[in-house]
């Protein structure tokens, strides 16, 4: 059961990890996923949540409904590298927006990045 | 679901009664064997007493029984199930009452074999056959007017005690109201004194203004078993009264804590 | 969505103390709904009118069109802060007993749960422990294929492990067709379930919508919302 804070909506969240782990390929494309029972039980939260952050992920495509078998990953690997790389864009620009924050400047940016990159490596 | 309470309450009630009235008529049975000597001594005396100890223990118990099947259950915690079981209000009091009624006839029973059983050595077992069958022989002197006072004798006592038993509802479901707060026994008391102050108040009244009065005298020209058909009559229409007061007040304005 | 529960002007008077005041509210089949509020907000005494155990002052609730009374006890399963359960029976009587009197109870999952929960059927109530009897009570209520759940405190006397089990039940008994209003205090623990909200501060309503969207529009948890609605 995932550790949903009550903050913000919970099917945000929901939908958050889903895609994470679609994005991340942890869930393949054309995999099929958990009926909205099944993942309410899982995480632990209602089913009408877990029902929109469903609905959601397929308005924005990245799942898509079978009305005999349930509801799947997409097959489109182009969509999903499409997301992809804006959840990446995004990422990065937040976080070279509080780096900018805290005074670094642009070029000292990349060699930090590698530094810490290596650093992680030798964990 | 009349049914359903029924069993319910004769279960409830059963394992209670039944133990305690087969008690009784035992104790009576194995008392029989120690008093009935010319002797009267100490183990007599504790015999005796203890007879009469589980006949008192058996008058009380039954009467706290239905105090209890009452207050308790409907009442109390246990009326948070009760009320909310798709039941009428209605079926829960008549289902309470017909089994506390049947007890008391199975009690009165149970006290007569008892009282038998306490004469059970000095019975002339062997001359029983003969007895009965000169009973039954003469069953047929038996005019049909002495049946039928014998009859309405036992329902009359019947009426009574259920019109005692409703009482006891009606003065419970009262001492529940909202206005007796934390005093509940002390009000159920009042009201069911209020009750009896009422009724024997209008009995009386009603009694002198019919003795001075034409349908008194009519009513004095009729046969008794037709007068005791008619004060029957009058103590059923009390008890179908409180059974309504109690079914307001439990109805309307149930108040469990 | 089809509404279940619909209160108009719902009020209600112990003499001078007003408990509701003219409250109205719908609550739609397939919904699970906190009601919330501190202690003396109206919360017992609403679910008690729901489950017909008080009468209305004025107003009305009507629960799938009926107004409280036999054919809304049959689909109400309610749950109350108490333990009402006959101390004189065996575990197994209580389940042949609702069995008795409830079409839509359903005798196996009873049975079912009191083996999750390690409890006999051949126990004496009296010899459960205060907790154990609340559980066995939770069971024959979410037992009963009912269309509403009045459930008062369900998690209120149970160990954090047990509360887990309970919440679970809840959401696996889940249907689209019946309503389960929940009231509680402990907040943080069950509010990741609820769909809807009601906050009733004496005797009325001073906040209520979908979870979700409150949470957006707030940005805090019910529980830090309720602290602060409710400030004393």
């Amino acid at each position: 059961m995932t550790d949903f804070h009550n903050k913000s909506p919970i099917y945000l969240q929901l939908m958050a990890e889903i895609k994470q782990k679609i994005l991340a390929g942890i869930m393949a494309p054309g995999e099929k996923l958990p009926s909205v029972r099944d993942l309410a039980m899982d995480e632990g939260v209602n089913p009408n949540t877990a029902q929109k952050a469903l609905t959601q992920l397929e308005a924005e495509g990245l799942i898509y409904t079978n009305r005999t078998s349930g509801r799947f990953v997409t097959e489109d690997a182009a969509l999903i590298r499409t997301v992809r790389q804006e959840f990446a864009r995004n990422s990065t620009n937040d976080y070279l927006d509080r780096m900018e924050e805290i005074g670094y400047e642009e070029q000292e940016i990349p060699d930090l990045v590698v530094k810490i990159q290596k650093e992680r490596m030798q964990q | 679901m009349l049914g359903k309470l029924l069993k319910y309450e004769f279960k409830a009630t059963g394992r209670i009664l039944l133990p305690l009235y087969g008690a009784m008529v035992l104790v009576g049975l194995i008392t029989s064997f120690f008093i009935n000597e010319n002797s009267f001594g100490a183990s007599q005396a504790i015999f005796t007493m203890m007879y009469i100890g589980i006949c008192i223990v058996s008058v009380v118990i039954t009467l706290l029984l239905v105090i209890q099947r009452f207050s308790k259950n409907l009442l109390s915690d246990e009326g948070y199930l009760m009320f909310t079981l798709p039941v009428s209000t209605s079926s829960l009091i008549i289902s309470k009452l017909i089994v506390a009624v049947c007890w008391g006839i199975v009690g009165t029973i149970a006290g007569i074999l008892s009282g038998i059983a306490l004469f059970a050595t000095v019975i002339p077992w062997s001359d029983i056959p003969e007895m009965l069958q000169y009973i039954f022989t003469h069953l047929g002197a038996i005019n049909s007017r002495d049946w039928l006072l014998m009859f309405e004798t036992i329902v009359g006592c019947i009426f009574s005690y259920a019109l005692f038993v409703m009482a006891i509802y009606t003065s419970l479901s009262v001492g529940q109201l909202p206005f007796a707060g934390k005093h509940r026994k002390a009000a159920s008391i009042g009201a069911f004194f209020v009750i009896y102050i009422i009724y024997t108040a209008v009995a009386s009244v009603v009694g002198v203004d019919l003795a001075t009065s034409a349908p008194g005298a009519w009513l004095m020209s009729l046969s008794v078993p037709a007068q005791m058909a008619i004060a029957m009559m009058i103590q059923l229409v009390v008890i179908f009264i409180l059974f309504l007061l109690t079914r307001f007040f439990l109805k309307k304005h149930l108040n469990l804590e | 969505m089809t509404t279940l529960i619909e209160a108009k002007n719902l009020t209600k008077r112990f003499g001078n103390l007003t408990a509701l005041n003219g409250i109205s509210f719908t609550l739609d089949a397939g919904r699970i709904v906190g009601l919330l509020g501190p202690n003396g907000s109206g919360k017992t005494t609403l679910l008690k009118i729901m489950n017909g155990l008080l009468e209305t002052t004025s107003g009305e609730i009507l629960i799938h069109g009926n107004r409280p009374g036999i054919e809304t006890k049959k689909i109400v399963s309610y749950l109350p802060e108490r333990t009402y359960l006959n101390d004189w029976m065996k575990v197994k009587d209580i389940i042949s007993f609702f069995a008795d009197f409830y079409e839509d109870f359903n005798e196996n999952k009873a049975r079912g749960m009191m083996k999750d929960m390690d409890i006999e059927e051949t126990a004496r109530l009296k010899t459960l422990s205060k907790g154990t009897k609340e559980k066995v009570q939770l069971a024959m209520v979410m037992a009963r294929d009912a269309q509403v759940y009045l459930l008062d405190e369900p998690i209120g006397g149970v160990d954090p492990a047990a509360r887990d089990y309970i919440l679970d039940t809840i959401l696996k008994q889940y249907n689209p067709y019946a309503t389960v209003v929940i009231s509680t205090h402990l907040i943080t623990d069950v509010e990741r379930i609820f769909d809807d909200l009601i906050f009733l501060k004496k005797g009325e309503i001073v906040l209520e919508g979908n979870v979700d969207d409150i949470r957006s529009r707030e940005g805090k948890s019910v529980d830090e919302l309720f602290r602060e609605v409710f400030k004393c």
